[in-house]
Order: structure tokens, then C-alpha cells, then sequence
């Protein structure tokens, strides 16, 4: 038994305070005004990230790996023992840290964009329980309380998307997107099922103790990856689930940065890092992650070249860039993984925000094309989403260069091919990204009538904070060819079991480097040719295209064929049960049921009509079955 | 033994205060008797005394189901100041009349021998005809009492036969010895023994009410004064249930398989009469008598499946039932007040918008007949299932739980009706003492199912 840590029950209060929040928030919403919803949320978040700090000490200092906190013993029926526990580790405080880090600038940002909207206080209350569900998700010390976040964390992504559920289109959005996740819960639900009948547990600490004695390839871990696998598609938007992500944009902005960037989607990534000793003994699996993550950061990327709405833009982009953290996973590169995904987290964050911060001086206006010229009104945007820019292509040294180029070379070492594709896959974010930043911010300002302004401090200096992270954020993890250490990868590599090193050849890395460099320089000067020098703006919807640029434009049709192919049959069906099968089968049978018994019920009561000597005929009667009943059985 | 000796001494001391005409002291002075009755059972527990060489054991069975009726019969007394203020004659009767049927109570629940069972059943029934009657002017209210005097009448007789011939066959009353008799024979019982069990078993089932000996109670629920009604829907059953389930504790177990049979064809029966009968029903205490009748059929059983937990899934099921009908008849009476005296269902629409928190209550109060959680009606009916599912009863259990089912619809009816908006023809008075009354038991009807569900026997 190790010595339990002191302190390290403050834990508890990580997911507790924003709960609380949430509650404050939640029950109160008819009386806050102004902007005290907002401040009690923000409060709430930075609280817990302090205490995510604290903690981060706590378990540097006390030299252990790991520790369980457990709050209560929760299932214990049978053989099923299942504690309500959190597990406290490098790669749980690791997400903490981000998601109450960068989730406290969120919500500050939000304070100022949400101003004013008549339901800020339902909105604060929302993403408090957001919080609170992503923080269980990854503090959860069992697949079960994982789930629980897992499932909570769906629950607000559903109703922050449909936060403005007035306007229908609004609602479909969220609609579809949790009806595309319930597909991956089910397979998550069916893996954690197959877990315990296999493990008799879904404890983390003991499924991989008794997992690491197990043989590569074992058929049941396959079974039980792969449906992992198919919940982490679903939340973390990968091919063939990922259409849910682009539409999830009609929530307002702060929650596409808080949700669909930072942290929510990043869970699918989160929980296969988490499960990585599984994941090794599967190598099935691992190859099918490779070619989903590769597929969809280039699909993403092809279908972003196209995109005119700013968010659209975005949102392609966090679909693609978490089929480059699928890619790591899938090269059993885990902490390359979670690296990618903290850095990640500071830049997307960053260009919603950024985003978010135009639309709001735009007066609503979504569209790239309208822009335009901004550079000079907005300068804190543009410098902080100019940062945002490169840190996402890949530029030395902003954060994306670091975590992107070790994707890259665990790639390149695994096959030339997937190194190929992954890297014109960044050439592509390079390009769009460009494309959006040129467009946005540079030439003439193109929508005659809007005034737009730089956005309150309240909003600009969380752009700030994200930006020096986004800036600095690669420092984390240097590789030893810079004089680093791989700081990150090591913290990590204590609860994440990744299966290659961490380390590659020196010069193979430069030249891996150069050649990288080289191709976006070119990409870069490209995109400001067409976009700064030929003053190109992106063709109005409507007006001819060649096939491919339409196939493009039009998302390859992918919403189309699933419209025909699983919305319209299902629809049919369900439609013909409603019809033909209840109301001709079911309904009768149901309303039988109740009309007999109420036929019987009247019968009961005709017996009872007053009459005494029918009392006494029934008495006797009764007596006397029971005497011929009892002697003659 | 002192509690019982107190009890009918606080009879004859109310008897005489009616010839005092002080009828404002009449209830305090019966509920304060009752309190030092209550202490007195207290200060019996644990000691097994037996009295009357062996006809009387007050073991803790005993003292705990007598606590149990004594603290209904306090909530029965204290709504009786209002409703004896509003109808007055001969309430020192009527008082000690509840008292001494209360002293038969006592007796069923603590003997062990038959003659003691019988005096006791004699004891609560004789009070009850004359309470039944006790609105003279009032036709229903008489011919109650001439239909429960005479169906009680005959069931007695047959009692008494039964006690008759297993006298006959085995020349003893003492239940212990009826034990050893029967076991002599195996499970093969010779005709008059097994008849003259059959006979007293049905004794005591027409005091419960199960079918098909419960046509009684109906007619004598409606037509007795509410308060009556009240006793005997809560203290009358309670006691019956525990001389049923002493009876076969002390003296029938391991019943006879063809008996054992005809108590399942009985409680079947019941849980059928008594849901099917409430389904249809327009009047409010009818629907209460039969909801007696459905209780009655889960309770027996529990008491069926022998197990060393069934007294105390008894004693829970009787006493959260009485603590959730005793309130109920209270709500019904001040609705009836009023309505211009109409006792229909349809009489409580409109409450939740007059009175929302006694609509409020209600809801409780029904959802705990219906066994709805968290209130203690789930509870006590969870515990039955769970009881003879684990003797391995599934059949009857599963039937059970389909009644259970039918029941929520009768008592969802009433809900409806309460929150169904409509005008009430005069506004409803509660005094004080009632409202009290209705929220401290509807209270511990939820409470009791959240916190207690272990009671000590």
C-alpha cells in the first residue's frame, strides 16, 4: 500500500467548484443581473485551475505517480464493486489544467461576448456543467465515472449548441449532433460492457494490471478497442461521425472555442491515451485509427480550402487537426497525442475567440467574404490571431511546430506514405488558414455599412493570454535536437504507455525540418498571391464552378448520403412502425388490457349490490369450496 | 399486562365523564390515558411476561404491534375533537366504546391460546356494531351496523366451530399444543382437524376483509361514521393481522400443504377483489374499503411467506398504511364539509386550487397506498415482493405486482380529480389540530420510506 498523499483530497474540489457554479448559476438565473452570472462562473473555473495547479505540486512533490481519491463506493451489487473514485495522474492533471486553464479564459471572454444576450445566466449556468462533466471525464478512476462525464459532457454540447433555440436551423444542428454521438456512445457503452464481462472490472488501475499480462492480439481487446474506438470517433469528430463538428457552430462562439476545440472533442483522444495499454495489444485497431485519423485531417483540410464561413473554416480545421492527434494515437505515439492537443487546445481556442471577436465587431457577419481590412481596426485580434495562424501551420517556434513535426517524423518512421499524406494534409491547414487571415484582416474592408471596433478588454486580454501560450506553448516539450528534453512526453510517459520512443535521429529530423519549412514558405507566398496580390475573393454562392470545386464547396455530399442512406430508410421505418405497427397492433392491444379490466372491475363491484342474504350465499358457498378444496387436494 | 389492565380502566373513567357533561376533557383525557398505556407497553419490552397460566404472552411481537395501535388510535382520537364538536351525541360512548374495542386488540395480539383469540376477536367486534350504528338518525349508519352484526355474527359462529373441533381432536386450546398435535401427523391431518383449522383460519380472515369473506366490508365502510370507518381500517386490520400471523406462527407452521393452498387461493382472490372492486368505484370510502381489501392481500402475503423477517415486513406494511389512511379520512371529511355533505369522488376537484398543500398531502398520502418512492407505501410493498420472491413465490408475487399496477390507477384517479380545477361549493375550514394531523403524518409516510425501512420486533 503506498502512503496516501497529503492534500491530495483537495481534488475534490476541481470538478466540485464548478458544480457548485453550475448550481449557484442554475438555480439562480432568474435573479442575477448583468454580468454577475458570468463573474460567479469564471470565479468558479478559476478556483478549480488554481487547485489544479496546487495539485499539480502536490503529486510532484510527494514522488508518486499516481493516486485515487475515492469519494464514495457507488455500484456494489453482486461481484460488480464499483467506487466512486478519481484518478489523479500526470495525464488527468494534464487535461485539468487545460480544461480549467484555458476554460477560465473562456468563460472571462465570455462575459463580454454574451453581454447583453437575455439568457447569459442559463448560458454561464451550462458551461459550468459543462465543466464540471469534462473535468469527471477525465478524473474519473473507472471507465463508468468516464462515462458519466462522457455522457454529461454530450448533454451540454446538445444544449449550448441549441442555446438560441429559436431559430430551427439552430436546433437541428444540435439535434444532429447528439444524435451522431449517441452512435459512438453506443459502441462506448458495448466496449465498457465487453470490459468488465472480460475483466470483471472496469477499474482502470486493474484492467491494465491484468491487461499488461496479456498477449498482443488477444480477439477480446480488439472487440474491446475497436468499440472504444467507435465512441471516440463520435465525440472527437472523426470519419465517418464527424459531420456533427461543422454544424455544432451554431452555438455561440465561446462554446464552439470552450467545447468544440479545446476540450470536448478532444475526450475520444483523451480516453484511447488513457486506455494506451489496451491499445498496444491491439495492433488491428491501432491501423484502423491510422487510416481514420489520416483520411479525416485530410478530408477536413480539402473541404476547409472551400469554406467561406469563418467558423466553418475553423471547425474543419479542429476536425482535421484531431485526425493528426488520431494519427499519433494510431503510431502509438499517446504522448504526441496529448501534446498535440494541449497545444491544440491554447491555438484553437485562441482563433475562435479571435473569431469570435470579429463576428462580434462585424455586427454578426460570419462571412470572410464581407470582410476584410480589419487589420488596422482590430490590431489585438489580428496580432493574437496572426500568432493563432502560425502556431497551426506549423511555424518555428510557435507551439503547432512542435507537436505537428513530431507527428510528422513518428510517420515518417513508420511508413513514407503516411508521411506524405500527413504532410500535404499541413500544407492544406497552411493554405486555408492563410486564405482566412488574408481575407480577413487585409485589402479593403468589403461589407459597405458595418463600423467595426476593436472588442473590450474583457475579451481581448484572455486573446492575449492565449496567445503568448500559443506563441510558447511548444516550449513544453522540446525535442533534444533543440537542447530539450521532451519535458512533456517524459511527465507523461509515467501514466501513458506509448509504443515507439520519443526520440528519432537528429538529422533526419532537420531534414524532415527543411523540407517542412521550405514547402509552407511556398504555400504561404501562395496563398498571399492569390489572396493579397490578385485581391481574389471567394466567388459568391450560386455562380458556376468546375465538378471538383463543387464536389468541394458541397462537403463531398457526405450530409446528402447520409440523408439518403441512413436518415430517409430509417425514417421510412420508423414511420411505418408508428403507422402499421402501433396503431394496428400495439395501440389495440394495449387498450384491451385496460378496457377488460375495467369490464372486470365493473363485474367486482355488480357482486357487491347491498344484499345481505347474497352476502351470506357467497360466504357460504366460499366455505364450502374451500372444505371440498382442502380435503380432497 | 398493566397497559391492558390501564386501557380498560381509561374506558370505564371516559364512560363516566360523558355522565359529567364534560365533553371538552373527553378526548384529552382518552389521548392522555392512551400515552401512559403507550408507556406502560414500553416499560413490557423484552420481558415475555405471561399471565393466566400461559394464555397471555406479551412478547415483543405483542408490544410492538400494541405501541403500533395505540399511536393510531391517538391520531384517530385527536381528529376526533373536531369531528365530535361538529356531530354530538353520546361522544363518551363512542370514546370508550374505540377504548375497549382497543383492549380486544391487545388480547389478539398477545394470546396463545385459542380461547383468549376468540374473547379478544369478541371483545373488538361487539364495540365495533354498536359504532358502526353510531349516527342514529342515519339509515346507512344502521344498516352497517345490523350487516356487520350479522355477517359478524356468523363468521364468529364459525370460528367457534372450528375451535370446536380441533378441541375435539386434540383437547387443547394452547396454540403450542396444537402445534405438537399437528406435527404428529406429518402434513396428513385427519378431515375434522384440518376443517376445524380451515374454520378459525377463516375466522380471522373475515377480520381482515380477504375474499371471499370481505363482502362485509364495503357496505360497512360507507355507511359507518368516517371515524369509525377510520378505526377500523387501520386499528380493526392491524389487530387482525397480527392474530392471523400469530395463529400460524405460534400454532399452524409449517401449515398443512391443502391449507397452505387455500390461504394462497384466498390471498389471490383478495388482491383481485379488492383492486378490481376499487376500479370502478364513485364513492370515496368505497374506495378506501376496497383499497383495504387489496392491502389486506399484500399483507397476507407477506405473512405467508414464512421467513424470520415477515413480522416485521408486517408490522412496517400495517402501520405506514394506517399512518397514510388515517389523514386521508381526515382530508375526506373536510371535503365532505365542504360539499355540502356528498362523499363522490368528483367532490375533490377543485382542492388543489382552494387548499393547495392538503392537495399536496393527498398526493403523498395516495401515491403511498399506490406505492410510489420514495414514500413508505413503496417501501412496505417493496419488502413484501422482495419477501416471498425470496421464499420462492414468484408466481403469486408476480400477480401481485400486476394489481400493485391496477391499484396506481385508482389512486391516480383521485389525484386527478384533486388537481382538476373546478369551484368547491363552500371553502374548506381546517382547524389547527387536522391541518397539523395531515402534514406530520403525510411527512412521516415519507419518511419512514427514506430513512426507516428496519423496524425492531
Amino acid at each position: 500500500m503506498v502512503e496516501p498523499i497529503p492534500n491530495i483530497n483537495l481534488a475534490l474540489l476541481v470538478p466540485a467548484l464548478p458544480l457548485l457554479g453550475f448550481l449557484i448559476t442554475g438555480l439562480g438565473y432568474k435573479r442575477f443581473k448583468n454580468n454577475q452570472a458570468g463573474i460567479i462562473a469564471s470565479t468558479s473555473i478559476g478556483l478549480s485551475f488554481l487547485v489544479s495547479v496546487f495539485l499539480f505540486f502536490v503529486l510532484r512533490n510527494s514522488g508518486q505517480d499516481a493516486a485515487t481519491v475515492t469519494l464514495f463506493n457507488w455500484i456494489a451489487v453482486g461481484n460488480m464493486n464499483i467506487p466512486f473514485a478519481f484518478l489523479i495522474d500526470h495525464l488527468s492533471l494534464t487535461m485539468m489544467l487545460i480544461i480549467t486553464g484555458v476554460g477560465s479564459l473562456i468563460h472571462i471572454y465570455s462575459i463580454g461576448y454574451m453581454h447583453g444576450d437575455n439568457r447569459i445566466n442559463s448560458f454561464f449556468a451550462q458551461m459550468n456543467l459543462f465543466t464540471f462533466s469534462m473535468l469527471l471525464l477525465v478524473m474519473g478512476a473507472n471507465y463508468l465515472v468516464l462515462f458519466i462525464g462522457w455522457e454529461g459532457v454530450g448533454l451540454c454540447s446538445y444544449l449550448l449548441i441549441g442555446f438560441w433555440f429559436k431559430n430551427p436551423s439552430f436546433n437541428y444542428a444540435a439535434r444532429k449532433a447528439f444524435i451522431i454521438n449517441r452512435i459512438g456512445d453506443l459502441g462506448f457503452i458495448l466496449g465498457i460492457i465487453l470490459l468488465f464481462f472480460s475483466f470483471n472490472s472496469v477499474s482502470f488501475s486493474e484492467v491494465f494490471a491484468q491487461a499488461s499480462t496479456m498477449q498482443i492480439g488477444t480477439p477480446v481487446i480488439t472487440a474491446i478497442t475497436l468499440l472504444l474506438l467507435v465512441g471516440a470517433v463520435g465525440k472527437s469528430a472523426q470519419i465517418p461521425l464527424f459531420t456533427w463538428l461543422p454544424d455544432a457552430m451554431a452555438g455561440p462562439t465561446p462554446v464552439s472555442a470552450l467545447i468544440h476545440a479545446a476540450t470536448m472533442v478532444t475526450a475520444g483522444i483523451y480516453m484511447i491515451a488513457r486506455s494506451s495499454i489496451l491499445y498496444n495489444l491491439a495492433p488491428i485497431t491501432l491501423n484502423v485509427i491510422i487510416v481514420i485519423g489520416l483520411s479525416t485531417a485530410i478530408l477536413a483540410a480539402i473541404i476547409g480550402l472551400k469554406q467561406n464561413d469563418i467558423k466553418k473554416v475553423l471547425a474543419y480545421s479542429t476536425v482535421s487537426q484531431l485526425g493528426y492527434m488520431f494519427l499519433a494515437l494510431g503510431l502509438g505515439a499517446y504522448s504526441t497525442a496529448v501534446f498535440h492537443v494541449t497545444t491544440h487546445a491554447f491555438f484553437k481556442a485562441l482563433l475562435f475567440l479571435g473569431a469570435g471577436s470579429i463576428i462580434h465587431a462585424m455586427g454578426g457577419e460570419q462571412d470572410i467574404r464581407k470582410m476584410g481590412g480589419l487589420r488596422k481596426k482590430m490590431p489585438v485580434t489580428y496580432w493574437t490571431f496572426l500568432a493563432g495562424t502560425l502556431a497551426i501551420s506549423g511555424i518555428p517556434p510557435f507551439s503547432g511546430f512542435f507537436s505537428k513535426d513530431m507527428i510528422l517524423v513518428k510517420a515518417f518512421e513508420h511508413n513514407i506514405i503516411i508521411y506524405i499524406l500527413a504532410l500535404a494534409g499541413a500544407l492544406l491547414t497552411c493554405f486555408y488558414m492563410f486564405r482566412l487571415l488574408y481575407l480577413v484582416f487585409f485589402r479593403e474592408q468589403r461589407l459597405a455599412g458595418a463600423h467595426p471596433h476593436e472588442s473590450p478588454k474583457v475579451m481581448t486580454i484572455p486573446l492575449i493570454i492565449l496567445g503568448i501560450l500559443s506563441v510558447f506553448g511548444g516550449f513544453l516539450n522540446i525535442p533534444s535536437l533543440f537542447g530539450g528534453d521532451l519535458s512533456f512526453s517524459n511527465f507523461l510517459q509515467k501514466n501513458v504507455f506509448s509504443k515507439v520512443s520519443e526520440e528519432i535521429s537528429h538529422s533526419t529530423e532537420i531534414g524532415l525540418i527543411i523540407l517542412s519549412l521550405s514547402l509552407l514558405s511556398l504555400i504561404i507566398w501562395l496563398a498571399y498571391r492569390t489572396f493579397i496580390r490578385k485581391a481574389v475573393v471567394p466567388a459568391a454562392d450560386g455562380v458556376s464552378m468546375t465538378p471538383i470545386a463543387r464536389l468541394v464547396t458541397n462537403k463531398f455530399y457526405i450530409d446528402e448520403i447520409y440523408t439518403t442512406v441512413f436518415e430517409k430508410p430509417f425514417g421510412s421505418f420508423s414511420n411505418f412502425l408508428f403507422k402499421k405497427v402501433e396503431t394496428n397492433i400495439l395501440n389495440p392491444i394495449v387498450d384491451g388490457v385496460g378496457e377488460a379490466t375495467s369490464v372486470l372491475g365493473m363485474l367486482t363491484r355488480r357482486l357487491q349490490r347491498g344484499n345481505m342474504s347474497f352476502y351470506f350465499f357467497a360466504m357460504v358457498a366460499g366455505i364450502l369450496l374451500f372444505i371440498i378444496f382442502i380435503l380432497t387436494i | 399486562m398493566s397497559a391492558l389492565i390501564f386501557t380498560i380502566v381509561l374506558g370505564i373513567i371516559v364512560l363516566y365523564l360523558g355522565f359529567l357533561k364534560k365533553k371538552a376533557i373527553l378526548a384529552p383525557v382518552a389521548i392522555a390515558g392512551l400515552l401512559i398505556a403507550l408507556f406502560l407497553s414500553l416499560k413490557d419490552w423484552g420481558l415475555g411476561s405471561r399471565y393466566f397460566h400461559d394464555m397471555i404472552l406479551f412478547d415483543n411481537f405483542s408490544i410492538a404491534f400494541n405501541i403500533s395501535m395505540i399511536i393510531v388510535t391517538i391520531l384517530i382520537f385527536l381528529f376526533g375533537i373536531d369531528y365530535y364538536r361538529m356531530m354530538g351525541l353520546h361522544v363518551a360512548e363512542q370514546y370508550a366504546l374505540m377504548i375497549f374495542a382497543l383492549t380486544g386488540a391487545f388480547l389478539m395480539t398477545s394470546y396463545s391460546n385459542l380461547i383468549i383469540l376468540f374473547l379478544g376477536i369478541e371483545i373488538l367486534s361487539i364495540p365495533l356494531y354498536v359504532l358502526a350504528g353510531g349516527k342514529k338518525a342515519s339509515f346507512r349508519s344502521n344498516e352497517a351496523s345490523f350487516k356487520y352484526f350479522m355477517l359478524g355474527s356468523f363468521a364468529t359462529a364459525i370460528f367457534l366451530f372450528g375451535i370446536a373441533l380441533v378441541y375435539g381432536a386434540s383437547a387443547t386450546f394452547y396454540l403450542p399444543e396444537i402445534k405438537i398435535y399437528i406435527a404428529q401427523f406429518n402434513g396428513h391431518l385427519p378431515p375434522m382437524v384440518m376443517v376445524g383449522l380451515l374454520f378459525i383460519l377463516i375466522g380471522v380472515a373475515f377480520k381482515v376483509a380477504a375474499a371471499p369473506f370481505h363482502f362485509w366490508s364495503p357496505d360497512v365502510y360507507e355507511g359507518s361514521p368516517t371515524i369509525v370507518t377510520a378505526f377500523m381500517a387501520t386499528v380493526v386490520k392491524t389487530a387482525g393481522f397480527a392474530a392471523f400471523f400469530r395463529l400460524l406462527g405460534m400454532g399452524l407452521l409449517p401449515l398443512p400443504a391443502p391449507l397452505e393452498k387455500a390461504l394462497w387461493v384466498m390471498t389471490g382472490l383478495t388482491l383481485l377483489v379488492g383492486n378490481l372492486g376499487a376500479l370502478k368505484q364513485t364513492n370515496f370510502k368505497r374506495l378506501l374499503a376496497y383499497s383495504a381489501i387489496a392491502h389486506s392481500g399484500f399483507i397476507m402475503l407477506a405473512m405467508l411467506s414464512q421467513h424470520s423477517s415477515s413480522a416485521k415486513v408486517l408490522l412496517y406494511y400495517t402501520f405506514v398504511y394506517s399512518l397514510a389512511t388515517v389523514p386521508l379520512f381526515i382530508i375526506f371529511i373536510l371535503v365532505k364539509r365542504a360539499s355540502d355533505w356528498q362523499e363522490e369522488l368528483v367532490n375533490f376537484r377543485g382542492l388543489f386550487k382552494e387548499k393547495s398543500w392538503i392537495a399536496v398531502c393527498m398526493t403523498i398520502l395516495l401515491m403511498s397506498l399506490a406505492g410510489i418512492p420514495p414514500s413508505s407505501g413503496f417501501m412496505a410493498k417493496y419488502q413484501v415482493f422482495v419477501l416471498s420472491i425470496s421464499q420462492g413465490n414468484l408466481l403469486i408475487s408476480i400477480f401481485a405486482i400486476l394489481m400493485a399496477v391496477i391499484g396506481i390507477y385508482y389512486y391516480f384517479f383521485v389525484i386527478r380529480e384533486v388537481f382538476t380545477e373546478s369551484k368547491q361549493l363552500n371553502p374548506i375550514v381546517v382547524t389547527r389540530l387536522n391541518g397539523a394531523l395531515i402534514i406530520v403524518c403525510s411527512l412521516a409516510v415519507l419518511l419512514l420510506g427514506v430513512f426507516v425501512w428496519n423496524l425492531p420486533i
